[in-house]
């Protein structure tokens, strides 16, 4: 229990004075620029902002278009998993996906479909006649579907990945004898059967992603519409901008937007609700609705279509970003590039030694703690209080981070603490480890009890239990835990930089500053590095666990 | 270069990992240690915290760090920022949690509302310092009064003039024949060649420049742009501004349905091919490009008849920072006329100097007549042609109607 009381400490108080830093300044309350008087001024006001309502709707269509297209996908993806053997495949497609930032994948996506993009390149001027890029605005870019693309993108292998993890958890084989005993086909069986299970272990992991789409700003301000653009780019702007009474706005902004993504989230939770009661009334009134053999090609079909355009635009934005790192002169409507040159690279090899020992160290500290950490909440959190706290985890995700990261900024240098190593990975763990409970929560509360018993009946104390079998057995989960919690670091900005006191270099900091600069090679470049890392990391541990469960096969505990 | 002691490091790393056990004890027991290592390598250390969005600019500052290193043996670091709201930040909370010295920020390149926010919060060092730099000498504020005035703002020696910005077009010259260098002509432009022009979305820095450089051409009394907007009657003053951009809009990349970005989003569209007409607000940026690769060699530039808008950066010192004299070394080696040399080179940056070359050395008077031309970026001679920044209380104005015509 002392552990448990050191987590929660450790997450909750820069949370709260992050939280704090949103908070009173929402309500007008910034003493040092002068204002110290307690107002609804700035909440009431914000709704008179030029295309506020828009934005506010904007944010809310994208955000469940792509939750419910990368949730849908995967469950479909899930289902046909079990006649078509592509997991292989697809393991190795969504790996990298999982690794690269969003920025990545939105500057890809953006060179793949913009006018004067790869895909109108494939087309010019052969076809279309077009000598230099047509003047045309996609309807895509004016609902926000281009956004909507690039999040799917990023979130549906994120999806897919948690997706296995459970399905490989889970006793799928069991369960499908009993689907065919009761007389179900493949597909309604699943949603009488198993779904519910599985919809139950992936429903955190969905909601963040929700929250995720709705409070995202760099994929947003490459890919989404900009008059008026969504909320998040709203208050972002306002943050950034010098004017005092900006920066009030903007942390009312940050409040309403805390507001928007529980209201969706509650619209997503009584939508599963009813999906689930539906499914209960049927199974109830006993009707088998089986697809005819026909309609259920037709499903595969469309949802491999589906599945195949989004990893190859993600597949694809990654390639012409990789290209473009080595590209100099490369105009429309050539396909291929024109020029290569090394010249972006000649900052040299060396330049990048010490961002990556940074990301390196950081981001494995940092998720190794937070798996430590977690395994230790998983294990002795008691059931209530436990839950409600647990909201306090995710705090940090769904909160702008410039109003956020303001109000630890002060306690961190209040305390003496900014600008250190340790303080760089604290703050890391604020955000990898909500990641972790996340990733590894659902599977490790609904890990098989029996193996518990069978080494307590060898007398083993709970401590040599954890580690002598349920942590060997949960090797697969922990590693890909481990490997997200990677990734999530390595593409931490902001943080980085209000935490470092500009002391450090990350790979991500040297991204991003590149990616600024207006040449393609340097966000190809940027690109590049970033994704470096953290797919190195995915390859490893996909290699060591394909070592490992090779192993362990033999004591697996049949249900037979 | 910047470097992290790994000597720290491990130390640091101990810390953190017994410290996790700490943490529900308290946080005063490793305090001390760190403080101690911190205070050791503080000594002649200036952290300068600057843009870091062109690999020019960057080099130039490495060049910077190794004369002052030279010179003063001053250990000059560059925090490369993507906003410098994000340093302003940092300062501000320093200010909170009542770090009153040994703050992060040594020296913030910096200008406009920034410096104004700052000035008004008192977050500088508020002695004086710019005006007793001795390369001061070498500024004539009486023919660039912009170097002592911050977008109208008396800058009362707060902060030292870096450079000077300018806002010039960069166009294609294969499509674009004649320059329209004028409102009226670029609006015809724009009329007939549809699709082929655009300006970055207001609030960007660039996008609201370009507002004020047409409402500059547009406006019939001029003087009223340099007093308070709340002097006149400022929603009159801005009709013509809506009137030239309602009729161009239509004919705007996009239709004027979506803006770029940022300046560099708007460099990339001239680079594609998907623009003929681009805007910078340095004179040597397409130069630069030119020679980069990024655009072509048929890009040149030019500025309005009427005068082109301009303005001064600059550095400043926060109040709380850890070596405020060091700062001023090297705030002083920046002002010098060899750092101001080096800096105008469009082989270097071709950011032009706030010194005044009739009151330089003669050595360096020659020095600056010799600087390198480029085919892409105006003389200075063409640059002369000036307008100044209007009264800041201007720009809110401006962004906010903006965004109620056309972001709604």
């Amino acid at each position: 229990m002392l552990c448990n009381s050191n987590i929660i400490i450790f997450c909750m108080v820069p949370t709260l004075a992050g939280f704090m830093g949103v908070v009173f300044p929402a309500f007008g309350w910034f003493p040092v620029y002068g204002k110290s008087e307690i107002t609804f001024e700035f909440l009431l006001q914000l709704f008179g902002k030029p295309g506020f309502m828009r934005s506010s709707l904007l944010t809310i269509f994208t955000a469940l278009c792509a939750t419910f297209l990368s949730y849908w996908i995967c469950i479909f993806t899930l289902i046909f998993s079990q006649q078509v053997s592509y997991y292989s495949i697809l393991r190795k497609v969504i790996a990298p996906l999982i690794s690269v930032p969003h920025i990545t994948v939105a500057i890809g996506v953006l060179f793949l479909t913009q006018p004067s993009g790869w895909i109108s390149r494939f087309f010019s001027p052969w076809m279309t006649g077009w000598e230099s890029p047509p003047n045309f605005s996609f309807a895509t870019d004016l609902y926000g579907f281009s956004l909507i693309i690039g999040l799917v993108v990023k979130e549906l292998p994120f999806l897919l990945m948690v997706g296995f993890v459970i399905i490989k958890q889970t006793h799928i084989a069991d369960y499908k004898k009993q689907i065919l005993t009761l007389g179900y086909g493949p597909i309604s069986g699943w949603f009488h059967v198993i779904h519910p299970l599985i919809a139950k272990r992936m429903k955190l992991s969905v909601l963040i992603v929700l929250c995720f789409t709705i409070s995202v700003v760099d994929m947003a301000l490459i890919l989404a519409p900009s008059i008026p653009a969504p909320l998040a780019i709203k208050i972002f702007n306002w943050y950034q901008s010098p004017d005092i009474t900006s920066k009030l706005f903007a942390a009312s902004g940050a409040l309403y937007l805390l507001v928007i993504s529980i209201l969706c989230c509650l619209i997503w939770i009584s939508f599963g609700k009813v999906f689930e009661i539906s499914f209960r009334i049927l199974s109830y009134n006993g009707r088998r609705l089986s697809a005819t053999k026909l309609l259920r090609n037709l499903t595969l079909f469309i949802i491999l279509i589906f599945l195949t355009f989004f990893l190859i635009i993600g597949i694809l934005s990654l390639v012409s970003a990789g290209i473009w790192a080595f590209v100099s002169v490369w105009q429309y409507p050539s396909f291929l590039p024109q020029q290569f040159s090394f010249s972006g690279w000649k900052v040299g090899f060396d330049a990048y030694v010490e961002p990556m020992i940074n990301t390196l160290i950081i981001g494995i500290i940092s998720s190794t703690l937070a798996i430590a950490s977690a395994i230790i909440w998983l294990e002795y959190s008691a059931k209530l209080t436990s839950k409600i706290l647990e909201m306090f985890i995710y705090l940090p995700l769904l909160l702008p981070q410039m109003g956020f990261l303001f109000g630890i900024q002060v306690l961190l240098i209040w305390l003496n603490l900014d600008g250190l190593y340790f303080t760089m990975i604290w703050m890391h763990y604020l955000f990898v480890f909500p990641y972790i409970i996340l990733t590894l929560g659902p599977i490790w509360r609904r890990s098989d009890i029996r193996y518990e018993i069978l080494g307590a009946s060898f007398g083993f104390s709970k401590i040599k239990r954890l580690i002598r079998i349920k942590i060997p057995l949960m090797v697969l989960p922990i590693l890909t835990s481990f490997a997200i919690g990677f990734s999530v670091s390595s593409a931490l900005y902001l943080p980085t930089i209000f935490a470092g006191n500009g002391n450090f270099l990350t790979l991500t900091t040297e991204a991003v500053v590149l990616a600024a600069s207006g040449s393609r090679q340097a966000a190809g470049i940027a690109a590049i590095l970033q994704m470096m890392l953290p797919l190195a990391i995915f390859i490893f541990v996909g290699m060591y666990i394909k070592v490992k469960t090779r192993n362990f096969n033999y004591f697996k505990i049949t249900n037979n | 270069m910047i470097r992290i002691s790994y000597k720290n490091l491990k130390l640091n790393l101990v810390v953190s990992i017994m410290s996790l056990f700490l943490v529900s004890t308290g946080f005063a027991s490793e305090n001390d240690n760190l403080e101690l290592s911190k205070q050791a390598s503080n000594s002649k250390k200036v952290s300068f915290h600057a843009w870091g969005g062109s690999s020019a600019i960057n080099q130039y500052i490495q060049w910077v760090a190794t004369k002052v290193n030279e010179q003063h043996g001053i250990v000059l670091k560059h925090v490369k920022l993507t906003n410098t709201s994000h340093a302003v930040s940092r300062i501000l909370a320093e200010k909170i949690a009542g770090k009153n010295e040994d703050g992060s920020v040594d020296l913030l390149w910096i200008n406009g509302e920034n410096f104004s926010t700052m000035k008004k919060a008192e977050l500088l060092q508020n002695d004086g310092w710019a005006f007793e730099l001795p390369s001061f000498v070498y500024v004539n504020p009486k023919k660039m009064p912009d170097t002592i005035f911050d977008f109208g703002i008396p800058t009362g020696g707060l902060e030292s003039p870096w450079g000077r910005a300018q806002f010039v077009f960069g166009y294609n010259s294969k499509n674009v024949l004649v320059e329209p260098n004028s409102a009226v002509k670029l609006k015809n432009w724009i009329k007939t060649n549809a699709g082929k022009f655009t300006y970055p979305q207001p609030p960007d820095f660039l996008g609201t420049s370009f507002l004020k450089q047409l409402l500059l051409q547009l406006v019939k009394d001029i003087h009223v742009l340099y007093e308070p907007a709340s002097a006149s009657k400022p929603l009159d003053i801005l009709v013509p501004l809506w009137e030239w951009l309602d009729e161009t809009h239509p004919f705007l990349w996009r239709n004027g349905k979506k803006f770029p970005l940022s300046n560099s989003h708007l460099i990339r569209l001239l680079s594609d091919g998907e623009i003929d007409i681009a805007m910078s607000f340095n004179p040597a940026e397409f130069s630069y490009a030119v020679e980069q690769g990024i655009l072509n060699q048929d890009i040149r530039s030019f500025i309005f008849e009427k005068g082109s808008l301009a303005n001064v950066h600059f550095v400043t010192i926060p109040f709380n920072a850890t070596s405020p004299d060091a700062a001023k070394l090297v705030a002083n080696f920046l002002l010098s006329p060899e750092a101001q040399l080096q800096k105008a080179n469009i082989r270097i940056w071709g950011d032009p100097t706030v010194l005044d070359i009739q009151k330089l050395p003669a050595k360096y008077r020659k020095q600056f007549k010799m600087l390198p031309a480029h085919p892409a970026m105006l003389n200075a001679e063409e640059l002369q042609n000036i307008a100044a920044e209007p009264h800041p209380s201007w720009v809110e104005l401006i962004e906010e109607e903006w965004l109620k015509r056309y972001a709604n």
